[in-house]
C-alpha cells in the first residue's frame, strides 16, 4: 500500500535529550529599515539596545524600529566612511565606537549623531582594512589589520600607536584568520596561516606570541572559564580551571574540511560557529552533537543566509546572526515554554490543514496527530511527517477524513476513528482494517463521527459515535465484532465524551442530554440521574485522587461534579480564566490542571484556586483548540491541538531564571520637536518646559528582543493620573498638562509577563509667571497699594479742596474784617477827632450857651457814632461769635448803659451754664440791637422804675425776655412810633427769630423775642 | 504832680491831649512825641528818667505803641503804661497789655472823664473788660510747663477773671465773692503783673532761652 511521507528540510539531528530550541529565526533586513544587509558586528549596549554595523551604516534597534546612523562623506574622502568592520564597543561615556575603511568614529549619546574620532593615517582597504577590536579599561581602542599587525588609539589623549606585525623570517607566512577572537583579558588572538596555532597579542606587554602552533587547530573561541578549540575531526574544550583538556570526536557528517570558525559560547553551554558560507552551527555539549542551520527557501523562519559574518547572544537570551547579504535574524536560545507543531503555516505543504482533532504519543516519542484530512505520524527528533489518508481505491486505507480519535487499548491495538467508523491501524504494514459492523442492529451507520473509544474494565470497548453507541467485543477468535450498545435508546445521541468510574458506572457527557450516570445491566445501558441538560459538555476527566469526583469540560467553564453527593462548583473567567469554554483536561504531577479553551491554555493551580493563561503570544499555536485534541503521554508531555496546529510541553520550564526586561526612552517629544536625545541624563535632571510646553510624546523601548511583539509596557503618570495604564503601545502621550509637578513611572514586561524595574522621569511644567505664588503675592500688593494709593489721593484731594475751599471763605472773612476794621478805624479816628475838637472849642469861655449846646450836640453825635462803630467791630470779631461771648457783652454794655441812671433798678438774669452755641455776625448784632431798643424804650418811654433782662434756654431756643414796670404797649406804640417797632421785628425775622410785644401783669410790657438754632 | 509824656500821632488829638494833661494840674506833661522813634531816644539820652506814666497810641507812622511798650518795659518796668485806643478792640488792647501796658484808655472819652480815668488808671489798672478778660484767661490757658508761681493765675484771680469775662463789673464781683472792691482791685493788677510775666517767659521761650 502507498505510503507517503515526507523529509522535513532545514533540521539534523535534533535530538529529544538536548536543549532543545525553537529553530524560527526572525529576521531584520532592509525591509524593516536595516541600512545594508550585511552585519558585520552586533552589540547590545549596557542600557539595551542592539546595536548593529553594517557595510553601510551603523543601525540601532530597539525592539520597534531601527534607526540608521552614518558617517557625514562627500567626494573626496577616499574609503566608505560608513563600512564598518571589526566590533561595536562602548566607552564610560555610553558612546559607541567602531571603525570604519576611513577612520574611528562614535556614536555619542548625548547628541544622538555620529562623530569622527580619529580619521586613519592611510586608507585601508581591501584585506588589510583595520578592524576594532575592543576597548580597555584605559579607554583605549584596540584595532588590528591583517597581516600588518595591531593598533591602538586612546580616546582621552587621541594618541595613535602601532604594532606591527612583522612576517615569520623563516617561513615568510603571514596570519591570515577568518574571524579574529578575543580572550576574556582582552587579548587579541589571531589564526596563523595554513592552521598553525594562532598569534597572539598581549595588549598589556604589548608583545605578539605564537601559540599552540602545529596542532591543526582551525579555529579558538573563549568561554567562560574555558576555551575552546576545533580542528576538522575534533572539537577541544579546555577548562582553564579544571585544566582538562576534552576531546569531542566529530562525527563524519559533521566533520568540516575547510575552516571552520567557533564564535560564541552561550549560556546554556552549546558553541556556535559557522564556516565560511555553508551555514550556522552549534555544538551541544550535552547531546554531544553537532547541529546546522542553513538556509532554506520555503521557510519563513529559516536563517536568512548561509553566510555568516557576526553572532552575539544578548541579554534576554536570543542569539542574533549577522549574514552577509541576508540581514540580521534572531533565533531565541532559551529552551521553549511549549513545543509547536508546526513551527510556521507553510512548513509541511503536504499537509492540506493543521485542524487538530485528536492527539496520541506512542512508545516511541512520537506524535499521532488526526487532522480533518487524515492521520499523521510525527518524529519531533527527526522532524518527520508521515501521512496517512483515505483512497478510495485502497480499501486498507483510511476508511475516512477526519481522524477524531487515536485510541490504544490494552493489549497495544490502535483503534483510528474518524468520520466513517472506526478501524484498527497496522503500522508495520500501513494497513487500516476497519471494524465490522452489523448493520442490522444499527439504525445507521454512514456518516458517523466517532468521538469517543473508551476499554471498559470488562475488556470490551465502548464505542460513541454520532448517533450511536457500540460495544466492541472480542470473540474467541479473536476477531473483533461490535453490538448496539444501547438497545433501549436511553443514551442521548452525540456523546463527546465517557468515563468509567470505579464502581462500573459510566458517565456521558452530551451536549444536547448533560450528564449521565449509567451502568449496564444485562449488556444494555439502564440510565440513573442526569445533571445539567442543555450544557455544551466537551469532555470529562477523572479526578486522579479522588476518583469520584468528575471534572468536567463545558462551554460554560469548568465544573467539578461529586458522584457522591451530586453537588458541583463551577470555575470561569470570573475566577481568572482567560476563557470559559473548555476542551480539554490533563491533570498533572501537581494534580493540577492544564485545559485547553478557546483563549489559549490555562493552567488551574488546585492548592491556590488560582489561574494561570497562556496565549499566543506564549508559542502557542494559536487561542482556539479544539474537542478531543488533548493527550497526556506516558512520558508525561502534554498534548494539545487547536485549528492551527499542537503544542507539547513536558515538565513546564517554571524554574527557568525569569530575565527581567529594561525599558529605555528613545525619544521624548514636547510639541512635536524632539527634546533631548539622550534617556541616561533623564534620571538625573528632570525634564523642565515652560507652561506652553504641555503637550509630550515617550517612545519607549523594551529590551527584551524574544518576542518583541509581546512586549508590552505599564506606565502612570503621578500628578496626573492614578492609574497604571498597560498597553502594547511604545508610544505615550500626555497633552495639556497643567503647570505642576509630575513624576513619570514606567515599566516594561516581556512576552512571559515578567516585569521590570520602575523607571521614573520627573517632569516640571513651569507656570507662567502670571500663575507663580510670588506673582499673586505681587499683584494683590499692587493691587492694594493701589486701591491705598487712589483713596488717600481721593481723600486728600477732597480734604486739598475743602480745605482750599475754607481757606478761600476764610481769606474773604478775614479780609471783609480788615476791610471793615481799617474802615472803621479810619471813620473812628474821625469822629473822635470832631468830638475833641468840639471839646476844644467849648472851651473858650466866650461861646454862648446856644453854640455851647450846639457844638455839645455835635460831640454828643460824633461820640455816639464811634460807640456804633465799636459795637460794629464787636459784632464782626469772628473770635466773639458764641452766645456766651454775646451775654458778657450784653452784660456789660447795658450795665454801662443804665450807669448813670441810679433811679432805676436794672436786673440782669442770666443762666449760669450757657452751652456752646455759635452766633452769626448777623445774629449777634441784632439781638444786641434788639435788646438794646427795647431796653432803651422801657427806659425813654416806659418811663419805669424797674427793668430786666433775662434770657430762657428752651432746647435749641434762647428766649430773650426784656420787661419793665411802666406804661403799657398802647403808649409804647405811641411814644415809639410804629418804624421802631417795625425795626425790631425786621431784624428779628432777618434772623429768623420771633418778636411780641406782651402786656404785663401788674402793668408795663414785656418784649419777647425768641430765636432758634 | 506825675511826670508823664504822650506819644500820639495826630496833630489835632495831641494838642488836646496836651492841653487837657497840662490843664489838669495833676500832671507834668515832660514831652509829647509824634512817633516811638523820638521817644525812644528822648528815653535813651536819660532824659525819660523821672518820667512815670507814659500815655501813647497803638497806631504810629514807623514803629507801633506795642514795638515801644516791648522795648521799654523791659528798662523800666515800674513805668506805668497806657494805651491810646479808640475802640476797646481786645485784640489791639491785648497785645499792649501783654506786652506790658497797665490799660488803655478811649480816646473818645470826654474830657474830664479822662482824667479821671487816669487817676483811677495809676491807682488799679483800667478796668478789664470782658473780652480783655477771656484773653487773658486764654493766654493763661496755653501755659508754658515748668513756669513758676510768678506767671501763674491764682484761685481767687481765676475766679474774679472768670466773672470779668462773662461781664460783671468790679462792684458785682467784690459782692458775690465777699470781698471789697478795692481787693478785686488788687486781683486785677495782679492779673496784668503776671500777665506781663507770663508774656515776658513766653518770648523767652519763643527765642529757645527757657
Amino acid at each position: 500500500m502507498p505510503r507517503c511521507w515526507f523529509l522535513l528540510s532545514g533540521f539534523l539531528n535534533l535530538s529529544a535529550l538536548a536543549q532543545p530550541i525553537v529553530p524560527g529565526f526572525e529576521t531584520l533586513d532592509v525591509n524593516n529599515g536595516l541600512s545594508q544587509n550585511s552585519v558585520y558586528s552586533i552589540y547590545q549596549d549596557q542600557e539595551g539596545f542592539m546595536w548593529f554595523g553594517t557595510a553601510d551604516g551603523l543601525n540601532r534597534y530597539d525592539g520597534d524600529e531601527i534607526k540608521v546612523y552614518k558617517t557625514k562623506t562627500n567626494l573626496r574622502i577616499r574609503g566608505n566612511s560608513n563600512f564598518i568592520r571589526g566590533r561595536l564597543c562602548e566607552d564610560q561615556l555610553h558612546n559607541i565606537w567602531f571603525c570604519t575603511e576611513t577612520g574611528i568614529y562614535y556614536y555619542e549619546r548625548q547628541s544622538d549623531q555620529v562623530k569622527p574620532g580619529f580619521i586613519f593615517p592611510e586608507l585601508r582597504s581591501g584585506v588589510n582594512y583595520y578592524f576594532l577590536f575592543t576597548i580597555d579599561s584605559t579607554q583605549t581602542l584596540w584595532l588590528g589589520s591583517r597581516y600588518l599587525g595591531v593598533y591602538s588609539w586612546n580616546i582621552k589623549t587621541m594618541t595613535w600607536n602601532s604594532f606591527p606585525l612583522h612576517p615569520d623570517t623563516n617561513t615568510n607566512r603571514v596570519f591570515t584568520a577568518e574571524r579574529e577572537m578575543m580572550d576574556p583579558s582582552g587579548n587579541i588572538w589571531f589564526s596563523w596561516y595554513q592552521n598553525d596555532g594562532f598569534m597572539r597579542f598581549d595588549i598589556r606587554k604589548k608583545i605578539f606570541e605564537h601559540l599552540y602552533g602545529g596542532k591543526d587547530y582551525q579555529a579558538i573561541c573563549f568561554g567562560k572559564g574555558k576555551h575552546f578549540l576545533s580542528s576538522e575531526k575534533y572539537v577541544y574544550r579546555f577548562d582553564s580551571i579544571t585544566s582538562k583538556l576534552d576531546s569531542i570526536k566529530l562525527e563524519k557528517e559533521s566533520r568540516l574540511s575547510t575552516t571552520f570558525s567557533l564564535d560564541v559560547e552561550d549560556s546554556y553551554g552549546r558553541l556556535w560557529g559557522s564556516r565560511s558560507d555553508e551555514g550556522l552551527y552549534y555544538y551541544d555539549f550535552a547531546a554531544g552533537k553537532m547541529f546546522r542551520f542553513r538556509k532554506n527557501y520555503m521557510s519563513q523562519k529559516s536563517i536568512s543566509s548561509d553566510i555568516i559574518r557576526s553572532l552575539f547572544e544578548d541579554r534576554s537570551g536570543n542569539l542574533w546572526v549577522g549574514t552577509d547579504g541576508g540581514g540580521v535574524g534572531r533565533l531565541d536560545l532559551k529552551p521553549p515554554l511549549f513545543n509547536i507543531f508546526p513551527l510556521f503555516e507553510g512548513q509541511y505543504p503536504e499537509l492540506k490543514d493543521y485542524f487538530i482533532k485528536s492527539l496520541f504519543e506512542d512508545k516511541k516519542g512520537r506524535i499521532w496527530f488526526g487532522t480533518l484530512n487524515g492521520l499523521h505520524i510525527y518524529d519531533p527528533a527527526e522532524g518527520t511527517v508521515f501521512n496517512y489518508t483515505h483512497h478510495i481505491a485502497d480499501t486498507h486505507s483510511l476508511p475516512g477524513t477526519s481522524v477524531s480519535v487515536i485510541y490504544q487499548d490494552k493489549k497495544g491495538n490502535i483503534w483510528i476513528g474518524d468520520n466513517r467508523g472506526v478501524a484498527i491501524f497496522n503500522e508495520q504494514q500501513g494497513k487500516f482494517i476497519p471494524l465490522p459492523v452489523d448493520l442490522s442492529s444499527i439504525r445507521h451507520f454512514s456518516g458517523a463521527q466517532v468521538n469517543k473509544i473508551l476499554e471498559l474494565q470488562s475488556g470490551d470497548l465502548l464505542v460513541a459515535a454520532v448517533g450511536h453507541l457500540l460495544l466492541v467485543k472480542q470473540d474467541n477468535k479473536g476477531n473483533y465484532y461490535s453490538i448496539d450498545a444501547d438497545t433501549h435508546k436511553v443514551i442521548p445521541p452525540t456523546i463527546t465524551d465517557i468515563t468509567e468510574l470505579d464502581n462500573g458506572h459510566i458517565w456521558f457527557v452530551s451536549p444536547l442530554g448533560g450528564l449521565y450516570d449509567s451502568w449496564m445491566i444485562n449488556g444494555s445501558f439502564k440510565i440513573g440521574e442526569s445533571f445539567f441538560p442543555g450544557i455544551d459538555f466537551r469532555s470529562i476527566h477523572r479526578d486522579e485522587i479522588d476518583h469520584h469526583i468528575l471534572w468536567i469540560a463545558s462551554g460554560k467553564g469548568l465544573i467539578r461534579f461529586d458522584t457522591d453527593t451530586r453537588k458541583y462548583a463551577l470555575f470561569n473567567e470570573s475566577n481568572g480564566m482567560a476563557n470559559s469554554f473548555i476542551y480539554g483536561i490533563l491533570e498533572d504531577e501537581k494534580n493540577n490542571f492544564w485545559m485547553s479553551t478557546n483563549g489559549g491554555l490555562v493552567y488551574f493551580d488546585r492548592k491556590w484556586n488560582a489561574f494561570k493563561n497562556y496565549t499566543a503570544n506564549e508559542g502557542l499555536q494559536s487561542n482556539e483548540f479544539n474537542t478531543g485534541a488533548f493527550y497526556k503521554g506516558e512520558s508525561g508531555h502534554f498534548y494539545f491541538g487547536g485549528v492551527k496546529g499542537f503544542n507539547w510541553f513536558g515538565s513546564f520550564n517554571v524554574s527557568e531564571k525569569k530575565k527581567k526586561p529594561g525599558i529605555g526612552i528613545t525619544s521624548v517629544l514636547v510639541e512635536n520637536v524632539p527634546y533631548q536625545k539622550d534617556s541616561l541624563f533623564f534620571r538625573d535632571a528632570p525634564i523642565r518646559l515652560h507652561y506652553y510646553q504641555n503637550d509630550l510624546i515617550f517612545r519607549l523601548a523594551v529590551f527584551d528582543y524574544t518576542r518583541p511583539e509581546a512586549n508590552k509596557i505599564k506606565y502612570r503618570l503621578e500628578g496626573r493620573d492614578d492609574d497604571w495604564v498597560t498597553t502594547y503601545n511604545k508610544e505615550i502621550r500626555f497633552g495639556k498638562l497643567l503647570p505642576g509637578s509630575y513624576t513619570l513611572l514606567i515599566t516594561a514586561g516581556n512576552n512571559a509577563d515578567e516585569w521590570g524595574d520602575e523607571k521614573k522621569i520627573a517632569i516640571i511644567i513651569q507656570s507662567p509667571f502670571w500663575q507663580k505664588t510670588w506673582f499673586y503675592i505681587l499683584c494683590s500688593a499692587l493691587l492694594v497699594g493701589l486701591i491705598v494709593f487712589i483713596t488717600v489721593n481721593l481723600s486728600k484731594r477732597k480734604i486739598n479742596g475743602r480745605i482750599r475751599l475754607l481757606e478761600k471763605q476764610q481769606a474773604i472773612d478775614a479780609e471783609r474784617d480788615r476791610i471793615s476794621k481799617d474802615m472803621h478805624d479810619e471813620v473812628g479816628s474821625g469822629l473822635t477827632r470832631i468830638a475833641l475838637m468840639t471839646e476844644l472849642i467849648n472851651s473858650n469861655q466866650g461861646l454862648d450857651r446856644k453854640t455851647r449846646t450846639g457844638v455839645d450836640e455835635i460831640a454828643g453825635s460824633a461820640r455816639k457814632l464811634v460807640d456804633t462803630m465799636s459795637e460794629i467791630i464787636w459784632a464782626l470779631n469772628p473770635y466773639n461769635d458764641k452766645l456766651e461771648n454775646l451775654l458778657a457783652y450784653l452784660r456789660e454794655q447795658t450795665r454801662h448803659y443804665f450807669e448813670p441812671f441810679h433811679e432805676i433798678d436794672y436786673q440782669i438774669h442770666f443762666p449760669d451754664q450757657i452751652p456752646v452755641i455759635s452766633l452769626s455776625n448777623e445774629q449777634r448784632r441784632n439781638i444786641f440791637l434788639v435788646t438794646k431798643e427795647a431796653l432803651n424804650n422801657a427806659l425813654k418811654h416806659a418811663g419805669a422804675t424797674v427793668i430786666s433782662l433775662s434770657l430762657c434756654l428752651n432746647g435749641d431756643c434762647c428766649d430773650f425776655l426784656v420787661s419793665d414796670n411802666g406804661k403799657g404797649i398802647a403808649s409804647l406804640k405811641s411814644r415809639m412810633g410804629s418804624n421802631g417797632l417795625v425795626n425790631m421785628q425786621k431784624r428779628i425775622t432777618e434772623i429768623g427769630g420771633k418778636i411780641e410785644w406782651m402786656e404785663r401783669d401788674g402793668g408795663g410790657t414785656t418784649v419777647h423775642y425768641r430765636i432758634c438754632f | 504832680m506825675t511826670p508823664i509824656v504822650i506819644i500820639e500821632d495826630d496833630e489835632k488829638i495831641r494838642n488836646y491831649l496836651v492841653a487837657l494833661i497840662t490843664g489838669s494840674g495833676e500832671f507834668d506833661l515832660k514831652a509829647s512825641f509824634a512817633t516811638v522813634e523820638e521817644a525812644e531816644s528822648f528815653f535813651r539820652e536819660g532824659m525819660g528818667d523821672v518820667v512815670e506814666l507814659i500815655l501813647t497810641d497803638i497806631q504810629l507812622p514807623g514803629k507801633s505803641g506795642i514795638d515801644f511798650i516791648n522795648w521799654l518795659k523791659p528798662q523800666r518796668p515800674d513805668i506805668q503804661l497806657m494805651v491810646l485806643s479808640i475802640y476797646d478792640d481786645a485784640d489791639k488792647v491785648f497785645k499792649a497789655l501783654k506786652a506790658g501796658a497797665s490799660g488803655y484808655i478811649l480816646k473818645n472819652t470826654p474830657a474830664l472823664k479822662l482824667i479821671e480815668s487816669l487817676h483811677e488808671l495809676r491807682k488799679g489798672g483800667s478796668p478789664m473788660s470782658g473780652q480783655i478778660a477771656r484773653k487773658v484767661v486764654e493766654a493763661f490757658q496755653q501755659s508754658i510747663p515748668y513756669t513758676d508761681n510768678k506767671e501763674t493765675l491764682s484761685a481767687r484771680e481765676k475766679e474774679v477773671l472768670d466773672w470779668l469775662s462773662k461781664g460783671y463789673r468790679y462792684q458785682e464781683i467784690a459782692d458775690k465773692l465777699f470781698i471789697s472792691l478795692e481787693t478785686v482791685r488788687t486781683h486785677i493788677r495782679n492779673i496784668y503783673e503776671k500777665l506781663h510775666a507770663h508774656n515776658r517767659s513766653e518770648a523767652l521761650r519763643k527765642a529757645g532761652l527757657r
